[in-house]
């Protein structure tokens, strides 16, 4: 596949985001976090309230095979509020359907914040960075949320009639020894035993990945991001946050896209709506700007 | 896109990747008529490789009845019908391959069944086309048939799988063409399950990653055949390599019985995978069927193996398949003897074409008893 | 289930090697590469090793798996922590040995394994397993109060609530003490006078009563079931039955020469696996050939034997042979799997096998095809009849004068003398009784037109028959003066089969009389090269014995009896248990007299009886006509007071109608024991579950054989611990021997089993081998060393292949008949009062749409049979019983005439119930993986919660039939057999036992089945009373029993639901002559798996009705036809695909003609 012509267009669309005067009159054009003590711990916190919404307008990925086709929600309601050393972004849009499985021909809704992961005066290509120049994303996804509050695996959960009659691992003899039978309990399954974290049970429902380039998303070595989501009466309603990118702090701009996807609609990976680079002014007040 | 070479369709076709074949190709050959859907294959692998969590459905090898048998349910049929009728003239294939068949911003011409297609893995099971009112007699080809149709990964030369991950997440073993999803990377987006015709990438709920099967790389790196050969009790398979048409190696078991003998050949060649899986097609199906399936080269096959007994190499391989667990890269007949011998020329294995009869005294002095078959 | 814990993942991480795996990923991975060529390149293939680690093991060793299936596997087991993770075949059957170390079988016979076997790891584990004995607490109960009875001696009904009672574990001695209490009770409650009086009172038949002498141990029956599967461990059932009669010499005070031991129940004529009509033939248990074998025929007649399903790891023969030239022609009354590999396909009716092989008989013997030379040689055909008495015509009372000395390779006992050994017989040996009764025979010699004598010496090239008068009537002047018009055997045949023209053969069979004249033709074109593998279908019909004498007259005519290359085989379990003739070695050890010298052999003496065990399956009671007695004095049953058995549900969970069996026949039983390793239904019904080990886990030796291959096979002992509480079999039986030492004060009830305490049961194996023709020579210790690397040895049989008749045939050695010949006359009353003195076709008894069980036949001088008015009943009485031993000729017009007398109540399907590939009986059909591929219902996550387990029993009906019944692919139906008497007798006043035994099932659009011809595998799980339970209490509607886990593949009933025991009068007779069961000698009358019913489970006319719609949770069509996948539902595309409609020019290549 050719990359060059997708960074050539992914840099037009940096650049249209980049030259954008701010406008006075609402809605605004760029996303304003408002700073706060403390960020809330939920999606539906009254502290949400106090920023601004931006309205994001999503549009199909059309850059890189495979590409969307069938468009999903149009428009992605974006708060964000600051604390100087953390962002946090509340992400609205409107899905009528809750996809919280993914099984064969099933997938999942989630949505995603992606910034460059050191602030520089020539942003990333807007779909998932370039070589050299790495995006950082915080990635919710409504299946991760729905494994945590679920008591036994996806199996149970998919197939309430099913019952199996055995795994090698569940041998009797193997319950007077635990760890020989979790380390074959690992052995049975590939993914985890070759450590992708896409196969680990999450302990929440975000995920923190870099990226330089389409489909070179990756696991960050660290995951600081957290968030939360619910549903609304016509779609979600998700909460994430994450640490500042290194060089950005209170008063300054950062860049950030956004990205939804609907499980009905068979999103996955690069079949997504998304919102290409926006501004974000860090530690915005109403006051401030008048 | 790019243009690469697919000699099963006797033209050039464009491919996600430009051509590069492995130093060896994996390959298979399955004779039809002596398969015997006992399902032994299936479970072989079964029992080796996907006894995990969320793996209960997966069959990476299955057996299926055709017609009426599919895992999963119509896989073949609906892409067929995605794909439309297509030609072939003068044995090159004039049609639309599933990579050039592709819609604006796909790579492959594709359909991604639903979880319930999976269930029923043996519907069809012994149904027969046409079928039997009251008595009948029935000579070759049968009125009424059906026939066993066992699947695994085709290791293809193209594979769609490969071409379809986004990801790049899929590849070939330069060494041995193995074509493999690195558990450690996919990211579970399902794009090889819907571009993969055979439908042999399986999602996995609980890790959340495709699987596939991977022709027991771990059995060959030690010159052993894949589970689903070595317990093959219909004896229908013989792994090896096969090499390409312009370098042929005669006393390659599956070179000669897919470039010389040409009694074996590929599944659904149409879709332009080069599938590196031959079958030899059975003779009790009528033809326009096989054609369909297996492409122009089925009438001569099925005359082929229906003179498979005046042909003492044809009918002695077949009697040595499946009589070691090593991978036989040669073979040689010497008289009513089958030798199946190693690279350097070691023998392998021998078995006679035609099991000997033994007859014992009737009265054996040392053991003072009669040797009798009516003890 | 539970998730991976975090831990876990960074554990599996670590354990993969792949530390900080997510932090490096991005540089071992590089970005930027994605541009790169995955065809060629990829940058990181570590991962590669998590396959790797999966693919190690810790350890393997080798196991013996033998179901019931004749194929006898040494597998390896991989071990991994400890645990057996898979299993694959040893690949070393090419390396076996014979006695003289020659190297003959090659590995064209390996891989010898199946799914089946493959599956075993969860049989090993699953929760299915039996852990621990289990006790009824009912009839723990009953025991521990000192076995309380009413006055009819019968114990009180509350103790015995089977099936849905409560169960208790105890301990292996625990069990074996309650056992051996209940076997002294009921011996003693049933001993003697008294015992003979309680008897009586509980209705049995003074017959059955009377022919237990006195002996109560006489009324506990003992089964090992197929022994030759485990000739110690399952045969020692045997051994223990022998050892009762200490018991009964305690109980009735008699010394050792009086005393009676227990019966025994026979094993290859139980299940229907025996063709009765072989014996019938040739004198002795079956004729059959190893597989192996098809290679030298040049046509193979696979006859209502699917080989493809049940043969598995022999398929490839067929296969092979037909690559190599060989014509395959498959006889089926359906297009079945075998079929499919077939050169000629025939789908003919139901049933008629007998009548199809008449009908290719006719061909050959009216255009003189027949082979003259083996005819004159090897059959009775020349021999002349006495149309006055209808016997065969006398020597002696012709010309007069002593009887011939017999020297071909007989033997003549003198009274008194006693005979060798079994294993170590050389001659056949026959009294001299039986000698003078049976004479010698003449023959007309057509030159000098006079009659000559022949003796049972003259086969073979011993034959004197130059040319014979085979045709017309001879007047024969007698001795006395008197004249007496005979005709030869050949005539009368002759006269019975002019009446099956090809025409009228098709009309009977379905079979196109075109077939049937160039069938005919192949068959007799090139004598000795036609191979008959007849299977168990045809054998499964009341007709059986018919079948086999039509059949092989059709390959004595055409010289195809007892060639490598031309044969007769029949197809049906595993037996020949004489190929370890030295067996009553063990079984028959004298109890009053036990060899404790291992260096020393035993002394036998049998004390056991062998019984059928089709008495019990018919309501424990023998067969009557009117007032007359039709089962004969030496097959008379008694009693069944007590049952125990092991390596068997046929004898109870999957028994010929079931629920009869189990609603009307348990309740007189006192005491069922079983010994198991998986919870069956027969456990379901049992009141003790000794558990046993599973092959995996033997700790005690044993050795079995086949009749279809040519190896002898060790049951190594295995290094694996056992995971539960479970003992060996032998070790069962020694445990229930201290218990009765200590119940009785006979210590030699612990004696019998010395070796097994000792650790030394290859003692009992080589006593075995050493007193076995076929094994003599062989160290047991060496055997099992070889098995334990997966190498088998040889079975020191004449030929490779096995060849039953290559002897006769080769060697002019006499069959093991009175003529010395195949005979096709049967001259003793019983076959001419059945008007089957001649082998006649039989309608079946159940399974026909025409009147049941009537002898088609012409008008015919020799069959003259008993009707029912001769036994004062009347002739229209069609009942089941009555049915049984009603002789009514009927020609085929006038047959064809009638209908069955169920066909106006809507009961007009004929119900099969085969054998299939996904089990060997019912091992191990329930297993998740194995079930999911059972069939079109397998469904491993049940989206549909109404499926009784992950797949479940269906029937398969021709779409055409469904259709006029309103019935769609996939609904569930009801499916009900005779009224009178099934699914039981009684069902109309016993809604509560009916509510599991009524069959509910799947309905599958079958094309390859005939109209009017329906199929239902044999190898499913019954519906218990348990199961239903659990099927409609569970949320997750399983039928398993919450109390056993017993688990059930059907909603409720069985295939089971529509059979039902019947008995033949020709399988029970006093008179047939028969070789003995073990080696040469030759009597007459009963024989267990030799001259034994065999019942009829094949055998079922029904009605099918449609119950609920086939669509999840019941709502509209199943969705596989509603997406237009399925026959007759198929869509546009699935049109298009069958008529190969889309491609277009791909014939342009072609080569040949189409």
């Amino acid at each position: 596949m050719n990359a060059r012509t997708m960074i050539a267009v992914g840099l037009v669309a940096a650049l249209g985001a980049g030259c954008q005067k701010p406008q006075s009159a609402p809605p605004p054009q760029e996303v304003r976090a408002v700073q706060v003590t403390a960020l809330p711990a939920k999606a539906d916190d009254a502290a949400w309230a106090q920023a601004p919404v931006f309205a994001g307008d999503l549009k199909p990925q059309d850059m890189v095979e495979p590409r969307k086709f069938t468009p999903g929600a149009r428009q992605v309601q974006v708060r964000a509020l600051t604390d100087g050393k953390s962002i946090g972004f509340l992400l609205e849009w409107e899905d009528g359907t809750a996809d919280t499985a993914r099984a064969p021909g099933r997938f999942g809704d989630a949505c995603a914040v992606q910034m460059p992961e050191t602030a520089s005066p020539d942003v990333p290509a807007p779909q998932m960075g370039e070589q050299g120049k790495r995006v950082a994303i915080s990635f919710w996804s409504a299946a991760l949320q729905e494994a945590l509050s679920r008591k036994g695996d996806e199996v149970d959960a998919l197939y309430p009639n099913a019952k199996i009659d055995h795994y090698p691992f569940t041998a009797a003899p193997l319950e007077q020894n635990p760890a020989a039978r979790e380390a074959m309990e690992v052995m049975y399954s590939p993914a985890v035993a070759a450590g992708n974290i896409v196969a680990a049970p999450p302990t929440k429902p975000v995920q923190d990945l870099v990226a330089e380039g389409p489909g070179t998303l990756a696991a960050a070595a660290e995951s600081p991001s957290n968030g939360s989501g619910q549903r609304t009466g016509k779609g979600w309603k998700v909460m994430l946050t994450r640490p500042l990118p290194k060089g950005i702090g209170l008063g300054s701009h950062g860049t950030v896209a956004f990205a939804v996807w609907d499980g009905s609609k068979e999103d996955a990976g690069s079949r997504k709506m998304w919102v290409p680079w926006t501004k974000v002014a860090v530690g915005w007040s109403a006051a401030a700007s008048h | 896109m790019a243009r690469v070479k697919n000699w099963q369709l006797g033209r050039e076709m464009s491919y996600w990747y430009p051509e590069a074949r492995p130093q060896r190709q994996f390959a298979a050959v399955f004779d039809i008529n002596k398969c015997i859907a006992c399902q032994t294959c299936t479970l072989a692998c079964k029992t080796t490789w996907t006894s995990g969590r969320g793996q209960e459905y997966m069959l990476w090898n299955n057996v299926e009845s055709k017609p009426y048998g599919f895992y999963p349910l119509g896989w073949d049929v609906r892409l067929l019908e995605l794909l439309g009728a297509q030609d072939w003239k003068d044995g090159r294939y004039e049609g639309r391959t599933l990579f050039e068949s592709a819609a604006a911003g796909e790579r492959v011409l594709g359909w991604r069944p639903e979880e319930i297609d999976y269930a029923n893995p043996n519907v069809g099971e012994d149904d027969c086309a046409v079928g039997v009112a009251k008595g009948a007699h029935m000579t070759l080809p049968h009125m009424s048939w059906f026939f066993y149709l066992a699947r695994m990964c085709n290791h293809c030369t193209y594979p769609a799988c490969l071409a379809s991950c986004p990801r790049g997440s899929i590849y070939k073993r330069p060494e041995d063409g193995i074509v493999l999803v690195d558990q450690g990377r996919c990211r579970g987006y399902q794009e090889c399950v819907k571009g993969c015709p055979y439908k042999k990438v399986f999602f996995n709920p609980v890790t959340k990653t495709s699987e596939k099967c991977i022709a027991c790389y771990p059995k060959q790196e030690q010159g052993l055949a894949p589970q689903c050969f070595v317990n093959c009790i219909g004896k229908i398979r013989m792994s090896g390599h096969l090499s390409r048409p312009d370098a042929v190696r005669a006393d390659n078991p599956i070179d000669w019985l897919v470039h010389v003998k040409k009694v074996a050949l590929p599944l659904f060649p149409q879709f332009g995978l080069e599938p590196n899986v031959y079958y030899i097609p059975p003779v009790n199906v009528p033809l326009p069927f096989l054609r369909q399936v297996f492409g122009p080269g089925v009438d001569a096959a099925v005359q082929a193996y229906r003179h498979a007994a005046e042909d003492p190499d044809l009918s002695g391989l077949l009697a040595l398949l499946g009589s070691t667990e090593l991978i036989v890269p040669r073979f040689q007949r010497r008289g009513e003897t089958m030798v199946g011998l190693g690279e350097n020329g070691l023998e392998l294995v021998r078995v006679p074409t035609r099991e000997q009869v033994h007859v014992r005294e009737y009265a054996n002095a040392s053991r003072n008893v009669i040797q009798t078959n009516v003890p | 289930m539970s998730d991976l814990s975090r831990r876990k993942f960074l554990q599996g991480i670590s354990a993969a090697g792949y530390g900080a795996f997510a932090a490096s990923a991005i540089d071992t991975w590089g970005f930027g590469q994605e541009t790169q060529n995955p065809l060629d390149h990829y940058p990181n293939r570590d991962w590669e090793k998590v396959y790797r680690d999966l693919w190690k093991y810790d350890s393997r060793f080798t196991f013996l798996c033998a179901p019931n299936d004749t194929h006898n596997c040494l597998l390896h087991a991989y071990v991994r922590s400890g645990i057996v993770t898979r299993i694959g075949p040893s690949m070393k059957y090419g390396e076996a040995t014979d006695a003289d170390g020659k190297q003959i079988a090659s590995h064209r016979w390996d891989p010898r394994v199946c799914q089946k076997g493959l599956a075993l790891t969860r049989r090993f584990y699953g929760d299915r397993r039996v852990r621990h004995p289990m006790v009824r607490e009912g009839w723990k109960r009953w025991v521990e109060q000192g076995f309380p009875r009413g006055e009819d001696g019968l114990p009180p009904r509350e103790f015995f609530n089977r099936a849905r009672d409560n169960w208790t574990r105890v301990s292996h001695e625990e069990a074996a003490a309650l056992v051996a209490k209940a076997l002294v009770n009921i011996a003693k409650t049933y001993s003697g006078e008294p015992g003979a009086r309680l008897l009586e009172k509980q209705h049995y038949y003074p017959e059955t009563i009377a022919a237990a002498k006195g002996a109560g141990t006489q009324m506990l029956k003992f089964r090992g079931g197929m022994p030759l599967l485990g000739i110690t461990r399952v045969f020692g059932h045997y051994r223990m039955a022998n050892a009762m009669a200490l018991l009964d010499s305690k109980l009735r005070g008699v010394d050792a020469e009086q005393a009676i031991g227990s019966r025994g129940f026979d094993n290859y004529s139980w299940h229907t696996d025996l063709p009765p009509g072989h014996p019938m033939v040739t004198g002795q248990q079956t004729v059959e050939f190893d597989l192996n074998a098809v290679e030298h025929a040049k046509t193979v007649v696979v006859w209502g034997m699917n080989w493809i399903a049940t043969k598995m790891p022999d398929s490839h023969w067929l296969t092979e042979a037909r690559a190599k030239g060989t014509r395959i022609v498959v006889i089926a009354c359906e297009y079945s799997s075998t079929s499919s590999k077939a050169d000629d396909v025939l789908v003919v009716r139901p049933g008629v096998s007998g009548a199809l092989a008449t009908g290719f008989a006719h061909v050959v013997m009216r255009d003189k095809l027949y082979d003259a030379d083996y005819v004159k040689r090897f059959t009775d055909l020349p021999l002349l009849v006495r149309m006055d008495t209808l016997k065969l015509l006398r020597a002696a009372d012709v010309f007069g004068g002593e009887l011939a000395a017999l020297s071909n390779q007989t033997r003549v006992l003198k009274a008194g003398e006693k005979a060798p050994p079994p294993g170590l017989q050389k001659d056949m040996i026959i009294t001299e009784e039986m000698r003078k009764d049976w004479g010698d025979y003449v023959w007309w010699d057509a030159g000098t037109n006079a009659p000559k004598a022949i003796t049972r010496d003259q086969t073979g090239a011993q034959s004197p028959i130059g040319d014979p008068q085979l045709t017309g009537t001879v007047e024969v002047a007698l001795q006395d003066g008197t004249k007496v018009r005979c005709r030869t055997v050949y005539d009368l045949t002759w006269e019975y089969v002019a009446h099956f023209d090809p025409k009228t053969t098709e009309e009977l069979t379905w079979a196109p009389a075109a077939a049937i004249e160039s069938l005919a033709r192949r068959f007799a074109e090139s004598p000795g090269t036609t191979l008959f593998a007849v299977g168990m279908g045809p054998n499964q019909f009341f007709n059986n014995d018919n079948k086999d004498r039509s059949i092989f007259l059709l390959a004595a005519l055409t010289g195809n009896v007892g060639r490598i290359g031309g044969n007769v085989g029949s197809y049906a379990g595993n037996y020949r248990v004489a190929m370890f003739n030295g067996a009553p070695q063990y079984i028959n050890e004298n109890p009053f007299d036990i060899e404790l010298d291992p260096a020393k052999p035993a002394r036998p003496r049998q004390y056991w009886k062998a019984e059928s065990a089709h008495y019990y399956n018919h309501e424990d009671h023998p067969l009557k006509m009117g007032e007359t007695m039709i089962t004969g004095q030496s097959h008379m049953p008694v009693p069944t007071k007590s049952m125990w058995f092991s390596n068997a549900n046929s004898i109870l969970g999957n028994v010929k109608w079931h629920y009869n069996t189990v609603v009307n026949v348990l309740p007189r039983i006192e005491m069922i024991a079983v010994n198991e390793w998986w919870w069956t239904a027969s456990c379901e019904w049992a009141d003790v579950v000794f558990a046993a080990d599973a092959w995996s886990e033997h700790k005690f030796p044993d050795m079995t054989a086949s009749v279809t291959n040519p190896f002898l096979c060790v049951f190594p002992r295995t290094p694996l611990p056992r995971p539960f509480d479970t003992r060996g079999d032998h070790e069962i039986l020694a445990l229930v021997g201290k218990a009765l030492a200590a119940e009785t004060g006979d210590d030699r009830f612990a004696k019998m089993w010395k070796f097994v305490d000792d650790g030394r049961v290859d003692v009992y194996l080589q006593r075995i081998l050493d007193f076995s023709s076929c094994g003599k020579g062989y160290e047991f210790q060496a055997l099992e060393q070889k098995a334990k690397e997966g190498i088998p040895a040889l079975m020191m049989t004449r030929t490779y292949p096995k060849a039953v008749g290559w002897e006769q045939t080769s060697d002019s050695r006499p069959w093991f008949t009175k003529t010395g010949r195949l005979e096709f006359y049967r001259e003793e009353r019983e076959f001419i009062e059945a008007g089957e003195n001649l082998a006649v076709h039989r309608e079946p008894i159940d399974s026909t749409f025409y009147e049941p069980n009537v002898i088609v036949a012409p008008a015919h001088e020799a069959l003259r049979p008993k009707g029912p008015k001769d036994y004062g009943v009347a002739e229209d009485d069609l009942s089941n019983e009555v049915r049984q031993a009603r002789n009514v000729v009927k020609t085929w017009s006038e047959t064809k005439a009638t209908q069955h007398p169920l066909a106006k109540d809507g009961y007009r399907f004929v119900f099969h119930t085969p054998k299939y590939r996904h089990g060997s009986h019912t091992t191990p059909v329930d297993l998740d993986v194995i079930a999911m591929l059972f069939g079109p219902f397998g469904d491993i996550y049940r989206h549909d919660k109404r499926s009784p387990w992950v797949s479940e029993g269906y029937v398969d009906i021709h779409p055409e039939d469904a259709k006029g019944l309103g019935v769609e692919d996939g609904d569930y139906v009801w499916i009900d057999s005779d009224p009178e008497d099934r699914p039981f007798r009684g069902w109309q006043k016993n809604q509560k036992d009916y509510a599991f035994s009524r069959l509910i099932c799947r309905a599958r659009y079958y094309p390859g089945t005939p109209r009017g011809v329906t199929r239902m595998w044999f190898n499913m799980y019954a519906a218990t009373p348990g199961s239903v339970e659990g099927h409609t209490t569970r949320p997750d509607g399983i039928a398993r029993n919450p109390r056993t886990n017993y688990q059930a593949m059907f909603r409720s009933g069985s295939h089971q639901s529509a059979t039902r025991g019947w008995l033949k009068p020709t399988w029970m007779t006093d008179s047939l002559v028969r070789k003995d069961i073990f080696g040469q000698t030759i009597g007459k009358g009963f024989m267990p798996d030799v001259h034994c019913p065999t019942g009829a489970p094949r055998e079922a006319i029904v009605k099918i009705s449609k119950a609920e719609p086939g669509g999840l949770g019941g709502q509209g069509l199943w969705r596989p036809a509603a997406l237009g996948y399925r026959p007759r539902y198929e869509n546009d595309a699935m049109k298009n695909y069958l008529a190969g409609g889309f491609v277009a020019g791909a014939e342009a290549q072609k080569g040949g003609s189409k």
